[in-house]
């Protein structure tokens, strides 16, 4: 339920954000463009039902990848997990700046929250806040790919579309960031040349003073009054932010606090495995290790190949391992590997070594599926692939 | 069975991690060295380049002024005596040419002690200033540059990073299934392994391509302030190289994955050898990078002040990565040791060499840093091509004969395990005995020839493209024919002369050598009583092909070195040149002969016991020597030929032979049963054993081949080895005529049917005196030629 819960939020962020770099892709034309699309592409997001599914999706993924945090027992992990791991941890910290600006942005300064104002902001006022954001950018479709991928990759179909969907995973940011970069120089262009009109004015005022002139006249016809609001409101606006900046910080030092507390709990529960287990594989390779990773968590520390679709999420299978001898008393089976082991027909030595955790002793285990092994094209149309459908002929040979 | 295969490997295993280790710790220290040389090299060149230039740009305003003061002088009549004069006395001065060079020796020494001095006042402020030198880079950094503009930097470098990074990404994912399975491999040759660590790198190179046309694709479609590309161009740089040091390093060791390792190591050692090349790797082109970035930043800007910053960072940055390569030696010697210790005879003298060269390398890493402190840099950078050459000549060797030992071992093992398969029950302890042996004398092995080669090979490349690199440090171009003007750039460029002849010379003499030797080996002479085959006369001609391989060698590479030393060869050569041409037209024909000779042993025309036909001669051959060919006729005479007569040659004693054989048979003969005996005949004759075994096809009747006035002609024939055809005839005919006889078969004979008119009435006498008269006219009178000889 809860893995569900995490897929489906995750997938609702991953479309949101898909939606977001889509828009911004069109600045790579103009920053007019870019603003007058905004709507058509947020109108999805902005609506009743989604918006509320958004705001679900926002507040409970990061709290179930919390909570796997807890249970994680090693957190020396295969390269794609650290980085999905480190990504989401980085992602929160430096979403919440972007989010406190929009939602309260429009509230406290009376801001209207699009590319213009933001672009300008990001690319001229705070560079710093532009850096945030293209790292935000790359740091989010990083997490969201590698954890799209990794569920997508079961299914029956994606072998046939993968070919064709690779190239949209790395053009849709690329071109998002180059839209960024484009509207950017646009807003900083802007910027300049209002700067400039400014100083005209200004200049043109000072003129004025003495020796008023036709044009400046014209120009300055929406006098004293405004420059005394314009004064004003400067000060609004330095308080207003000052405000927004106070309320930036609360949020990021509770979620510090919430880090480290997640850290000290995982640490607690994790002190008493000091022990070790002695595994012997069928092929010959032996590795002794620390009791508490799962066998897969192991054999990847041990730089043991070891087939894992679903970088062990205990979703495909092809992971699992027949217990040939054992002293060690593995975890007991949990409903998920129950039901998957059940899928596959196994008997009841076989386990997954993605959800079996050694205790201290002596294992003798066979690998049962190569490590190399991928979807194959052929797949008949299953919704559910069970992993013997999976390999190909090729693999089962290789291995003999 | 498995004593029998291990105990190979592990006998080979002994010798080969000794020189493994040693191997793997220079490999390492190796890379650190390289990356040592570098940055030490480049602050250091910046600066002799731009003095090079002030000084030549000096001389070069000083002279336009010049010439015109000098054409001005030319003009006058008492300068033109004094040049005449001074033209004579010039020539007399000649010998003063020594005190000279001794005067620029001092010169030098002089200008040297000065630039030691200045850069020691460098180094103290450069010392002084090391506390505010950040602070004042950091200004000048401001200055050059907004802080807005550096964040901006950062913002586009990371979406270069990124872009580059997802081209490589996606790149994975249409190879990442082909290296996975390339890295689940278990090579079982030496040859396998390497073409899977080849292809392996060449995947990753893909990958890495397809990140540096991202990343680089991306930062060229933007324009930029000057500094800005700078940095952001280094810094790139800096990601690629480090990833292709790392690609190249990986290729060699492999630290994960023990199948496709190409050096010598265990695990544990190519993985503390690979993280520590990959620190150097990092920290040298960060080093060489910050370099740039401030010799860049001093260049736009005249302080003075500001160099000895520069300075000071530049010291500090060669510092640290002195103390890191010295810290990777003794990490990476730690690792090795306890090996060493391992209580093994043959390893515990190891220990000593790892010693010897973790000392050494301690050694030349601050002798290099202390050089360079002192601005000695051309000094230090000989010192560094000439302190690795070394040991880097060693490195190979010692990978070299490890690859060898691997080659040839795995396929003594292949051999072996192909030789108890077959014969599973004669494993006994003398299999593993001889098995033993063989690796003993691997000598015999094919691969074992070109290991001569292979070293010397490695040695010549090592050396010329150290002195390359030398001719370059020092400033000569190596390309360009010898024009340096000084007596030291003239001794060097005869020396490098000298040297690239000689190692020529010596790897083609290795190479025929190995080869020729390697024929001489495999020939073994005939044993008594047999003939010699065609390596008979390689034999002789092959020790000769190699002395005339070492006289050409010598006098080429001796012809070589006097030209280089100035030695003036054209009459020398013209000497050579007239005496060969006087030989030439008197050893026309011997030269003829022996050329002959030489393509008609590639032709394979005839060899020693075939009976050949030359012309009119005919013989067995009976010997060969350079120039001639002997003949004996079967009926003893010698025949004499040199080679450059022959023209064509019939050799009868190729492959096989057809014997005919006819026998007269009257008329009324039954063919059929003329066949049945002749073919039981054939059989008898193939069951001989005396000659039975050389028929290649049976005898066999032909059947009737013409008629004649009385009788009919049938034609038998046999196909046989050369030789053995004449016996076989005898024995053909006298069993036929036998068989023949028993079966009532006559071979017809002349007869003459005399036709008497009333022959009754004669009485026997007349009969008698007819029929020999008849006789008389019948009989030809003809004087019978010789039949041709057959021996």
């Amino acid at each position: 339920m809860l893995r569900k819960l995490n897929i489906i939020s995750g997938l609702v962020l991953f479309a949101f954000i898909s939606t977001h770099l889509l828009n911004l892709t069109v600045g790579i034309v103009s920053l007019e463009l870019l603003d007058a699309t905004r709507p058509y592409f947020f109108a999805f997001w902005t609506t009743f039902p989604t918006e509320i599914i958004l705001i679900l999706a926002l507040l409970l993924h990061p709290l179930l990848g919390l909570r796997a945090l807890y249970f994680r027992n090693t957190l020396r992990i295969s390269t794609p997990d650290k980085v999905q791991l480190c990504s989401s941890l980085l992602i929160i910290p430096l979403l919440i700046p972007h989010i406190i600006a929009i939602k309260l942005g429009e509230s406290l300064l009376g801001v209207q929250a699009n590319f213009t104002v933001f672009l300008s902001y990001m690319w001229v006022d705070s560079p710093m806040a532009g850096l945030r954001q293209v790292l935000l950018v790359i740091l989010a479709w990083v997490h969201g790919c590698i954890g799209l991928l990794t569920w997508i990759k079961l299914k029956s179909w994606w072998p046939k579309i993968a070919p064709f969907a690779y190239p949209l995973v790395v053009a849709i940011p690329t071109f998002a960031l180059l839209g960024f970069v484009e509207a950017g120089r646009d807003a900083v262009h802007i910027k300049a040349l209002a700067s400039q009109q400014s100083a005209i004015l200004k200049y043109a005022n000072k003129e004025d003073d003495k020796r008023p002139s036709l044009s400046a006249a014209s120009l300055l016809e929406q006098p004293l009054e405004a420059k005394q609001s314009a004064k004003h409101s400067a000060l609004e606006y330095q308080l207003a932010s000052q405000a927004m900046a106070r309320q930036t910080n609360y949020w990021l030092f509770g979620y510090a606090i919430l880090i480290a507390l997640i850290f000290m709990a995982r640490y607690m529960r994790l002190r008493k495995y000091r022990e070790f287990v002695e595994i012997h594989y069928a092929d010959g390779a032996v590795i002794t290790a620390e009791v508490g990773p799962t066998l897969l968590e192991i054999a990847i520390l041990n730089d043991i190949p070891h087939a894992n679709l679903c970088h062990g999420k205990g979703r495909c299978g092809t992971c699992r391992v027949r217990i040939i001898q054992s002293s060690s008393r593995l975890t007991p089976i949990s409903n998920l590997e129950r039901a998957m082991l059940d899928k596959l027909h196994s008997d009841g030595q076989t386990r997954l070594a993605c959800q079996a955790g050694p205790s201290a002793g002596v294992l003798h285990l066979e690998k049962l599926m190569s490590a190399d092994l991928q979807l194959t094209n052929t797949l008949p149309n299953t919704r559910e692939p069970s992993a013997e459908l999976v390999i190909d002929q090729q693999n089962e040979r290789a291995k003999l | 069975m498995n004593t029998v295969m291990l105990l190979p490997t592990a006998k080979g295993a002994a010798s080969q991690r000794s020189s493994a280790l040693l191997t793997s710790i220079m490999l390492v220290i190796l890379c650190s060295l390289l990356g040592a040389s570098n940055s030490y090299s480049a602050t250091p060149i910046v600066a002799v380049d731009t003095s090079q230039m002030t000084a030549s740009s000096s001389v070069q305003l000083a002279s336009e002024q010049e010439i015109e003061q000098l054409k001005k002088l030319l003009v006058s009549p008492s300068i033109q005596q004094w040049l005449e004069q001074a033209s004579i006395t010039s020539a007399d001065n000649t010998a003063a040419g020594n005190s000279g060079l001794e005067d620029g020796f001092r010169d030098n020494v002089t200008w040297l002690i000065d630039k030691i001095r200045q850069r020691n006042a460098d180094i103290y402020i450069a010392w002084q200033q090391v506390g505010e030198a950040p602070q004042m880079i950091v200004n000048k950094w401001q200055s050059e540059m907004s802080n807005t503009e550096s964040l901006r930097s950062i913002t586009y470098l990371l979406i270069f990073l990124f872009v580059g990074a997802g081209f490589e990404w996606l790149y994975a994912q249409y190879t990442g299934r082909r290296l996975l399975r390339l890295e689940l491999q278990k090579p079982d040759s030496l040859k396998r392994r390497i073409k899977i660590a080849f292809y392996r790198a060449l995947l990753t190179f893909g990958g890495l391509f397809c990140f540096s046309l991202g990343s680089i694709g991306v930062f060229l479609s933007f324009k930029w302030p000057v500094l800005v590309e700078h940095v952001v161009m280094e810094i790139l740089i800096v990601i690629l190289m480090v990833r292709i040091g790392t690609t190249i390093i990986r290729f060699f060791l492999a630290p994960r994955l023990k199948e496709l390792r190409l050096v010598p190591l265990t695990t544990e050692q190519a993985k503390t050898v690979f993280f520590w090349s990959a620190v150097i790797i990092v920290l040298t082109s960060l080093n060489i990078a910050v370099s740039n970035v401030f010799d860049k930043l001093i260049s736009l800007l005249e302080a003075d002040l500001l160099s000895h910053s520069a300075l000071s960072i530049n010291l500090l940055c060669n510092l640290i990565l002195l103390l890191v390569a010295l810290i990777a030696l003794r990490r990476i010697y730690s690792v090795f040791k306890p090996c060493a210790d391992g209580g093994d005879r043959a390893l515990t003298t190891n220990a000593g060499v790892y010693k010897f060269w973790a000392g050494y390398f301690t050694i030349l890493l601050i002798l290099s840093y202390v050089l360079w402190m002192l601005n000695i840099t051309l000094i230090m950078q000989s010192a560094l091509v000439i302190g690795l050459l070394i040991p880097l000549s060693h490195l190979f060797r010692t990978w070299i004969d490890y690859l060898f030992d691997q080659a040839t071992q795995l396929n003594l093992v292949e051999e072996k395990v192909a030789a108890t398969q077959i014969d599973q029950e004669h494993v006994t302890l003398e299999t593993e005995k001889t098995a033993a042996a063989e690796l003993d004398n691997s000598d015999e092995h094919p691969y074992d020839n070109y290991r001569p080669i292979a070293r010397r090979l490695m040695r010549f490349v090592l050396v010329v493209s150290a002195l390359l690199t030398l001719m370059i440090f020092w400033g000569y171009n190596p390309f360009a024919l010898s024009n340096a003007v000084t007596v030291s750039g003239q001794v060097f460029t005869i020396v490098i002369d000298i040297i690239a002849a000689v190692l020529i010379a010596d790897l083609v003499w290795i190479w025929a050598k190995t080869y020729i030797d390697k024929r001489l080996a495999d020939y073994s002479p005939p044993e008594d009583g047999h003939a010699p085959g065609p390596e008979a006369r390689m034999a002789t001609l092959l020790p000769l092909l190699r002395t005339m391989l070492i006289v050409t060698l010598f006098a080429m590479v001796s012809f070589s070195v006097l030209a280089t030393v100035g030695f003036n060869i054209g009459p020398l050569l013209a000497g050579a040149g007239v005496i060969g041409l006087a030989i030439g037209f008197g050893a026309q024909t011997l030269v003829k002969d022996v050329v002959s000779g030489i393509f008609y042993l590639i032709d394979d025309a005839f060899r020693v016991g075939e009976y050949i036909e030359v012309g009119d001669l005919r013989g067995t051959v009976e010997s060969m020597s350079i120039r001639s060919l002997r003949v004996r006729h079967h009926r003893g005479a010698v025949h004499t030929i040199p080679f450059g007569e022959l023209k064509s040659i019939t050799n009868h004693s190729r492959d096989w032979v057809i014997m005919k054989l006819e026998f007269r048979i009257p008329f009324d003969t039954n063919m059929k049963k003329v066949k049945k005996l002749i073919k039981k005949i054939g059989k008898e004759l193939l069951q001989n054993a005396d000659f039975g075994h050389s028929f290649i096809e049976p005898l066999k009747s032909q059947g009737v081949r013409r008629m004649e006035e009385f009788n009919m002609v049938l034609g038998v024939k046999f196909m046989t080895k050369p030789g053995e055809q004449w016996v076989i005839r005898r024995e053909a005919y006298h069993q036929i005529r036998d068989t023949f006889e028993a079966n009532g078969i006559h071979l017809a004979q002349r007869n003459v049917k005399v036709e008497v008119m009333h022959g009754d009435t004669l009485a026997e006498s007349t009969k008698q005196a007819v029929a020999a008269a008849a006789q008389n006219v019948v009989d030809p009178i003809a004087v019978k030629a010789p039949i041709p000889d057959e021996p």
